[in-house]
């Protein structure tokens, strides 16, 4: 008789949710050189928190993650697999995710686990979660070395920029969510837009822009 | 008949060690005060994670260099600021860019630092910690330092559960040694209190009417300011820009504006404003009574101006001195404990 309250999960029940982060239609290599037209550049930093995991089905929420928070990082491969403990026979069409930590959470204080200030993606100078960074180096940027730093968070108000992402889902034991960074990159002019690490309107509209990155369409 | 005895006992029992483990817990909140912010629900007060905060406060090791502690900004016996510095410094002789805060009555707040940055006590200490002018740390390198040293894992085992120091469990331990820096006992507070032999003098009193006539509508009772972000017609210093609120909302209304300090010990918390620009309290009268004539930008507190003759600010000064409370400067809860 077991001791512990663990949970008991048979073996057909349980979803893994995959982060696949790509460039165009090859995996994304962290500090590779690519290419932007006749721009090089190269991606060095990928993080960003996930919250919030619902599955729908016909538009209704059927399940949801229980203390939903999860720091994605390119450079901790573990990082980039959620499993979800779904019932057997749950049936959805679609996921739903926040790209970053809601309203609540960020005003509720220092958080645990994932949302550990010590994670770095926690602002110290002016409070709050940083949703989502990317970090690289271009040609177009007249930066120090060319560098540019995406820093999207905040939380009050209008500078509330984490954005919610839903993606039709095919009910499988791994749900592959294709994380492509050029489909951000592409909507960036690296020359006027390289360095944004406050809140405010710019984060609002890149975190908008970055959504765009996600999808479940076979790769 | 037996079992209603027992549990009679064991109800008795409870109610007797829940008031003795209040005794341990150095926080009132003054019946008659509003009501705090702070959620405490979410950190309950523990002797045990009182005493991590304390031993955290006064500890070096939070500094990149090991050399500046919380009290080294905010000392103990001066209301938890840095007196006789209109700008502290952190490690290495660098200097920061704002006076330091005095810290007490911290639960009372809903927002930190002159600007308002901060939203919520666990994470304050993040500020100081990380900036590069102060400590210029990382909470990562805080807790993997923490977590060499040995008496500290002795202390985060009593205090938590799980035995770990994490940030989160530092921060909450820090906040709660300053959530327990309660100043209630000043002159003032003992005469509000209607307490034997608590009683303004002749100037005093005077002082008091005075207050309450200019003063109190931003520096308002019980807690000595209202928590607002305010305009006192300070110009702006150049070598610093400092914009206040504006840097946090954006809002060109809130240049200017900055969080109303309490008043609370102030006689010991010289030099005064954001920037320390006033060293003295007659300047701070003279700057409210000349500096801002004719200023429209201010609070509408201070459109219509404020008139004090040289008596007026003698009493005045002399009932900010009854805010002074003495045994809040040299509790030893508040200080070092070895």
């Amino acid at each position: 008789m077991p001791t512990a309250c663990a949970q008991y999960i048979p073996a057909n029940a349980g979803v893994t949710v995959k982060f696949s982060p790509r460039f165009h239609n090859a995996p994304l290599i962290l500090e590779k050189k690519l290419y932007d037209g006749k721009d090089s550049f190269s991606i060095n930093t990928l993080r960003f928190y996930v919250s919030g995991i619902e599955l729908y089905k016909n538009n209704k929420g059927v399940w949801k993650e229980a203390n939903s928070y999860h720091l994605i990082d390119m450079e901790e491969p573990e990082s980039m697999e959620i499993f979800l403990t779904v019932p057997a026979n749950m049936h959805y069409d679609h996921i739903l995710f926040n790209l970053g930590i809601d309203s609540a959470t960020n005003a509720a204080g220092a958080g645990s686990g994932d949302l550990e200030a010590t994670k770095g993606m926690y602002w110290a100078w002016q409070s709050g979660y940083v949703n989502f960074k990317l970090e690289g180096v271009h040609s177009a940027c007249n930066t120090r070395k060319h560098e540019f730093e995406f820093h999207l968070g905040g939380f009050r108000g209008s500078d509330y920029c984490m954005q919610q992402v839903l993606l039709p889902a095919k009910e499988a034991g791994t749900i592959t969510i294709a994380t492509d960074v050029a489909a951000f990159t592409n909507k960036i002019d690296f020359k006027a837009q390289n360095t944004v690490m406050t809140p405010g309107k710019e984060a609002v509209m890149l975190s908008k822009k970055a959504v765009a990155m996600f999808s479940t369409k076979s790769l | 008949m037996k079992k209603r005895v027992i549990i009679a006992c064991c109800v008795l029992a409870v109610v007797v060690c829940s008031f003795t483990i209040q005794q341990t817990i150095p926080f009132v909140a003054p019946p008659e005060w509003p009501k705090p912010e702070y959620h405490f629900e979410a950190n309950p007060l523990t002797a045990e994670k009182i005493a991590l905060g304390r031993k955290l406060f006064f500890d070096p090791v939070l500094s990149k260099d090991n050399t500046i502690s919380c009290s080294s900004c905010h000392l103990p016996q001066t209301a938890f600021t840095h007196i006789d510095h209109s700008l502290s410094h952190g490690i290495q002789n660098r200097i920061g860019t704002r006076n330091s805060p005095a810290l007490m009555n911290l639960a009372w707040s809903k927002e930190f630092m002159w600007d308002g940055a901060i939203h919520h006590l666990d994470v304050q200490s993040l500020a100081p910690i990380t900036n590069h002018d102060e400590m210029d740390e990382t909470m990562e390198n805080v807790v993997q330092k923490l977590k060499a040293i040995p008496q500290y894992n002795t202390l985060y085992a009593a205090a938590f559960v799980d035995s770990a120091i994490t940030g989160q469990h530092t921060l909450q331990a820090l906040s709660q040694f300053m959530l327990t820096l309660v100043s209630k006992d000043s002159k003032y507070d003992k005469v509000m209190r209607k307490e034997a032999g608590a009683s303004f003098n002749e100037y005093e009193s005077k002082g008091y009417e005075l207050f309450k006539a200019n003063c109190a509508s931003c520096h308002r009772e019980p807690l000595f300011t209202n928590n607002a972000f305010e305009n006192n017609g300070l110009p702006i210093d150049t070598t610093l820009n400092d914009i206040g609120r504006a840097k946090i909302t954006h809002n060109e209304k809130d240049i200017g504006r900055f969080k109303t300090p309490t008043l609370r010990n102030i006689e010991v918390t010289y030099p005064y404003m954001h920037d320390g620009r006033f060293r003295s309290l007659q300047m701070v009268l003279f700057h409210y009574t000349e500096g801002i004539r004719g200023n429209t930008k201010v609070s509408p507190q201070l459109q219509k101006g404020i008139t004090l003759r040289e008596d007026d600010k003698r009493n005045l000064i002399a009932f900010l001195k009854t805010l002074t409370d003495e045994q809040f400067l040299h509790n030893p809860q508040n200080q070092f404990q070895p």
